[in-house]
């Protein structure tokens, strides 16, 4: 009998799982954090008068990488358990399995492109002197780093089986993606640029175990029961 | 349909031996099924009774204990890649993300599967006036009605060329009307290549199912209480009333009995129909026979 070939490719397989395109995702993971936190800042300013309130301290940089890492999570967690809306269907789709891990990688390669340039996005602005977000581009490595750290601990969050469990672990880490910019530029007076590269490779190491785990729990865990 | 099975080539299109699946507070099975090739076949029970993960499991979406399971005569379940492009499954609820309007599916459709037929889905989203895939006004299906919803999954998985569908519950959200548009577009699904195709769904819509069901599985607790051709059920079980008086002489004949001050009725084998022939007797509806069936095994359930 004639086998039928079954597999997606990784670009298929994004537009399959989310229905948007890896493209697509990036742009809204840098442009709506991004939309939501001038939003926020405008908002911020017109009923305190203040312009400094906002652009004068590290704020800017918090709200935006707090705000990109719940649009992180919620795109890691779709359709991972069954019982969630689209979860019965993606189960079906062409290359079953196969297409979820493909998504999977694809959109931990997309957080992680979003993140740099949303921060670079970020850097622009101050070098261009229309904010001031993480007191100076020296630290820009660094923060970035921690960012891509965070993002590397998000991606456990698809072995978290209880949900209220999960919203507790996605609590802490946006508040820590809170606070990167206050560490990073309180803690760290100097040799920023070591603590940059050493962070950055932890972060890089995090990432690549997340995903290969994640993927091998869902397949383990939840996919085949 | 209309054919009389013997009169028809009689292949399975699915055959299940042994299938067992277990949980923490549920076992299903062991269940030894065929489901014959060219037919409807509806999967009947209480809430509870397994129709579901029987389902999933059918369609790959949840994984078996144990057992065997043999498609289409000749693939099992471990060439679901195969399976995957010849069964069009749907699940009761959120069969997709709410996020996706009739655009985004059409286009995710065409995308996760071969034999998606982009103009099928746009007819069948007319005939279902669910508006068009190409309108510049999209509705999300998180703003749908439980029943566009199901209008929705139903289009999509007809607008494929399958050789299986199998649908949970297609029956339960929809309007009397929809439900009608439902069974005229199994009825054509069938038609279209006419002995290839199957279709198998669970439905509690007994009544309004009934002309489009021709072979039924009756489940009870994890279990297969009865299945049959209809015709064949409705031949092997009658439906019996009588004054109330006559019940207790009709009591060892009875499958199942409810009585009042004045008369009782019940369900119990024909070829009893002679030892009970001081009560009226008739041939059932689906109906009748479901709830005849399915409250015998809930009384040996608890016996």
């Amino acid at each position: 009998m004639k086998k039928h070939d079954d597999k997606l490719n990784v670009i298929e397989s994004v537009k399959v799982w989310y229905g948007f395109s890896i493209f697509t995702i990036i742009l809204a993971l840098v442009a709506y954090p991004l939309l939501m936190t001038f939003a926020f800042a405008l908002f911020m300013i017109l009923i305190s008068g203040d312009r400094d309130i906002m652009f004068e301290n590290d704020f800017i940089g918090a709200i935006a990488l707090a705000m990109q890492l719940m649009l992180i999570a919620v795109i890691y967690l779709r359709g991972i358990k069954k019982e969630n809306p689209g979860g019965k269907f993606l189960r079906t789709v062409k290359g079953g399995f196969d297409t979820f891990a493909k998504s999977t990688a694809s959109t931990t390669l997309g957080s992680v492109i979003s993140v740099i340039l949303m921060t670079g996005i970020l850097a622009v602005l101050e070098y261009s002197g229309i904010i001031i977000t993480f007191f100076g581009l020296k630290r820009y490595l660094l923060y970035v780093s921690c960012a891509l750290l965070i993002v590397g601990l998000t991606g456990f969050m698809r072995c978290v089986s209880s949900y209220v469990l999960s919203m507790v672990y996605l609590g802490i880490l946006v508040g820590s993606a809170a606070i990167i910019p206050y560490v990073v530029n309180k803690l760290f007076y100097e040799k920023f640029i070591f603590y940059g590269v050493i962070i950055g490779a932890a972060a890089i190491v995090m990432i690549i175990m997340s995903t290969i785990l994640t993927i091998r729990f869902v397949k383990e865990r939840i996919w085949d029961r | 349909m209309a054919e009389k099975k013997g009169e028809v080539k009689m292949e399975n299109v699915l055959e299940i031996k042994g299938l067992t699946k277990e949980y923490k507070d549920f076992r299903l099975g062991s269940l030894d099924i065929e489901i014959p090739c060219g037919f409807s076949t509806a999967l009947i029970g209480a809430n509870g009774a397994g129709k579901t993960t029987l389902i999933d499991i059918i369609c790959g979406v949840t994984a078996k204990s144990s057992g065997e399971m043999k498609f289409f005569g000749s693939f099992t379940d471990n060439d679901r890649s195969d399976l995957r492009n010849r069964i069009g499954y749907c699940s009761s609820a959120n069969y997709f993300p709410l996020d996706w309007n009739l655009k985004k599916i059409a286009g995710v459709m065409e995308t996760a599967f071969d034999n998606f037929d982009r103009q099928r889905f746009t007819d069948l989203c007319g005939r279902l006036k669910l508006g068009s895939p190409s309108d510049k006004k999209q509705k999300k299906l998180v703003k749908m009605s439980d029943g566009n919803k199901m209008r929705t999954y139903i289009a999509s998985v007809l607008a494929r060329d399958t050789d299986l569908l199998v649908l949970d519950e297609p029956a339960s959200s929809l309007d009397p009307l929809a439900r009608d548009i439902l069974c005229e577009m199994f009825r054509e699904y069938l038609s279209a290549r006419d002995g290839e195709r199957s279709v198998i769904f669970s439905t509690h819509n007994i009544a309004d199912m009934e002309f489009v069901t021709d072979y039924a599985v009756f489940m009870a607790e994890g279990q297969v209480v009865e299945k049959g051709f209809i015709e064949d059920l409705k031949a092997k079980y009658i439906i019996v009333h009588g004054d109330a008086a006559d019940c207790k002489k009709a009591a060892p004949y009875m499958l199942t009995c409810n009585t009042n001050s004045t008369a009782f009725e019940g369900i119990a084998l024909a070829e009893n129909a002679e030892s009970l022939s001081y009560a009226a007797t008739e041939k059932p509806t689906l109906q009748q026979l479901s709830i005849g069936i399915l409250r015998k095994a809930e009384e040996n359930e608890k016996a």
